[in-house]
């Protein structure tokens, strides 16, 4: 995919999906995002739960292929990961469990602050089934890679839709945003709230100067490793759109959905203009902090243009979702313009 | 060690077959492999480099960036990779003579668990731990499980034997173990770069790392030449042994030392790396015999050298980015130690 591709097409299908819920919704108008372009390709027209939008009782196919009726709207919402919270919540629901490792701090202020007490659900990956069974969800959302070994279980609390979170794309996390819109029975609303952010995304590239285009790599430093995302993971595909360019592309070296151990040998081989790195927890000082003492990286192109910017873990890594891109879209253009 | 007052000298009771002439002969070829891994470990990396730059970057000459990745970061790995293998292969000879077992690996005394857990609980708990402070902290860790282990095998009660020593080392092990996944479920926001860490490697090795570790190996190198001969006679059995004057018991603590410090540090630094400590001891003991003054320098070399090779290979996993070499060494291990299993119980 070229880097046009890959600007355009999230932003595309997103105005293609409003189109679509517009229709489906019925007597909503033909209201679309902002940046939406007359015949763009119905890039959404696969999420086949578009249809139900409007539906007493909506069949919805997740991501796992299975296919769960959702009756009315459900008011007890269980989530599992962050930014399946962040999604319910830009729809004004809050969840009445979610799954923050029981670190509370885990959910960043932005989305904090549109939700109401909760009841955590212990990790996100092993969530506590007698604490989600007490919460008596009428839904839950759940991770398809983080929570696979337990769908089969939560479907008997309730009913669940597995969705994408982790190591999901920008456009892919858009699409998961629509289902939940339509599983809560909040097509309009979540058509408003797309669009919305489709105008947030495009206010902070506005601050992007044209014609840029720097190469870069997003990393976690830890004590003793430093893993470098690849341009399929999240928060690659949201500096995208801002017209950076991942250095991790290749899927034969960075494996699709993980993450590659690199030293600082390769790092330096590999020669980003820009490194945004965040410290596993936050803590102080990692791997590339040292590394950022040595005459090797002080020979990189990161080092002599500063372009080594260091980011918070929750934001960056750990969210995803639409707030989550938003927050990472603006602390870029602050770091790098200082707008 | 024997007591001096002992009737038997220890060249009365040594039991060790020594093939000196095969031990030439192995430390010539274990020192060439060990040249030609640790030249070929310094030759492969993302930035290509020929012999002549690898060779011009040791000694301070050519381009800048050259020598800076040779001397920087290629170096202390390699470097780190031989003196991680010579202390889980030197650790794993004391452990095997120590217990008498032939399947005993320096993990049986729960140093790999021990450093593990305080690792993983400073990557997960305690986050402004870092660095050589972290280390130190694994090798503390190393050496209060193996003392742990000691304890409850009844070390200074004069009761130790191998078996008990051996059930003490599974139970404190699993109980670690125990905990430490405990810290990795309930805090995987900290997870991050610990599983690579914890499948053992030099991969992100540094100076610093190395300059923790070698008075560790200084001093259980050293330690376990001296123990070579009472290890000799332990081999004969606890009441031989006794009979002829060694102290047993004091014999497995100071073994056990000689373990923390080899197989502590290293771990604390690198990682569990497993098989070493199985593997390199019985192949020397295939090529030399049974003589542990011969058997603990050799497969310290050759330990050195497997996991030079390790390294080597693990580059290839996914080039250029970055494998743990105990990936390489587990899957050398694993038929190893069943080819052992088998042939013991063929043997019984």
């Amino acid at each position: 995919m070229s880097s046009l591709q890959r600007v355009c097409v999230p932003r595309l299908a997103a105005a293609a999906a409003s189109v679509l819920l517009a229709a489906a919704c019925g007597g909503i108008g033909q209201t679309v995002s902002p940046s939406s372009a007359p015949g763009a390709a119905p890039a959404y027209s696969t999420n086949p739960n578009v249809s139900q939008c409007g539906k007493a009782d909506r069949i919805i196919t997740d991501a796992n292929n299975f296919v769960t009726t959702i009756r009315g709207v459900p008011q007890r919402i269980v989530t599992v990961e962050l930014s399946f919270a962040d999604d319910v919540s830009l729809l004004s629901v809050s969840p009445v469990g979610i799954g923050d490792d029981n670190d509370p701090n885990l959910v960043i202020p932005q989305i904090r602050s549109r939700i109401g007490p909760y009841t955590s659900l212990g990790t996100r990956e092993s969530p506590n089934f007698a604490v989600i069974a007490g919460l008596k969800p009428d839904l839950i959302i759940a991770d398809q890679i983080g929570n696979r070994k337990i769908i089969d279980q939560l479907r008997t609390v309730a009913p669940t839709l597995t969705l994408q979170s982790q190591h999901t794309t920008y456009s892919q996390n858009i699409d998961t945003a629509l289902t939940i819109g339509v599983a809560l029975n909040q097509c309009v609303r979540m058509q408003k709230v797309l669009a919305d952010h489709d105008a947030t995304m495009a206010t902070i590239k506005a601050k992007v100067p044209a014609g840029e285009h720097r190469s870069f790599v997003f990393a976690l430093s830890s004590d003793k490793t430093f893993t470098v995302f690849n341009s399929q993971q999240y928060t690659g595909t949201v500096l995208e759109q801002l017209g950076l360019k991942a250095v991790a592309t290749d899927p034969s070296l960075f494996p699709a959905g993980d993450a590659s151990g690199v030293t600082l040998e390769t790092l330096v081989q590999l020669d980003p203009d820009l490194i945004f790195y965040a410290n596993v927890l936050d803590t102080p000082t990692g791997l590339f902090d040292t590394w950022q003492r040595t005459q090797l990286f002080e020979a990189s192109k990161a080092a002599k243009t500063h372009g080594a910017h260091r980011e918070g873990q929750k934001p960056w890594s750990l969210t995803r979702g639409i707030t989550g891109s938003e927050v990472i879209a603006a602390q870029a253009v602050h770091d790098l313009y200082g707008k | 060690m024997a007591s001096s007052g002992s009737a038997a000298t220890t060249s009365d009771v040594l039991p060790a077959r020594a093939r000196y002439p095969a031990g030439v002969l192995v430390a010539l070829a274990g020192t060439g492999l060990l040249l030609v891994a640790a030249f070929w470990d310094l030759a492969i990396g993302a930035r290509p480099l020929s012999a002549s730059q690898v060779v011009g970057g040791l000694f301070g000459h050519g381009n800048v960036l050259d020598v800076e990745i040779v001397r920087s970061i290629r170096l202390p790995r390699v470097l780190m990779a031989a003196v991680i293998g010579l202390d889980l292969a030197m650790s794993g000879v004391i452990m095997q003579g120590l217990t008498a077992n032939p399947l005993a690996a320096p993990d049986i005394v729960g140093v790999s668990a021990g450093a593990a857990l305080v690792v993983v609980a400073a990557a997960t708990v305690f986050a402004q731990i870092h660095g050589t402070a972290l280390v130190l902290l694994g090798f503390a860790g190393a050496g209060i499980a193996a003392f742990g282990v000691l304890g409850l095998a009844g070390v200074g009660q004069g009761r130790t034997s191998p078996v008990r020593m051996a059930l003490a080392g599974v139970t404190v092990t699993a109980m670690l173990l125990a905990f430490t996944q405990a810290l990795l479920l309930l805090h995987q926001n900290g997870t991050a770069g610990i599983f690579f860490w914890l499948v053992g490697g030099v991969n992100f090795a540094q100076w610093s790392d190395l300059l923790v570790i070698l008075p560790w190996t200084a001093i259980g190198a050293a330690g376990a030449m001296l123990l070579a001969v009472a290890l000799n006679i332990l081999a004969l059995g606890d009441d031989v042994a006794r009979g002829v004057g060694l102290n047993v018991d004091r014999t497995r603590l100071l073994g056990v030392l000689c373990v923390v410090c080899l197989a502590g540090a290293a771990v604390a630094v690198s990682g569990p790396v497993a098989f070493i400590g199985l593997i390199v001891p019985h192949t020397t003991r295939r090529l030399v015999g049974n003589n542990h003054l011969l058997v603990i320098p050799l497969a310290g070399l050759l330990g050195a050298t497997l996991l030079t090779f390790a390294d080597v290979g693990a580059r290839f996993v996914q080039f250029p980015f970055e494998t743990p070499s105990g990936i390489v060494t587990a899957l050398l291990g694993a038929p190893f130690f069943l080819y052992l299993a088998r042939r013991h119980r063929a043997s019984a």
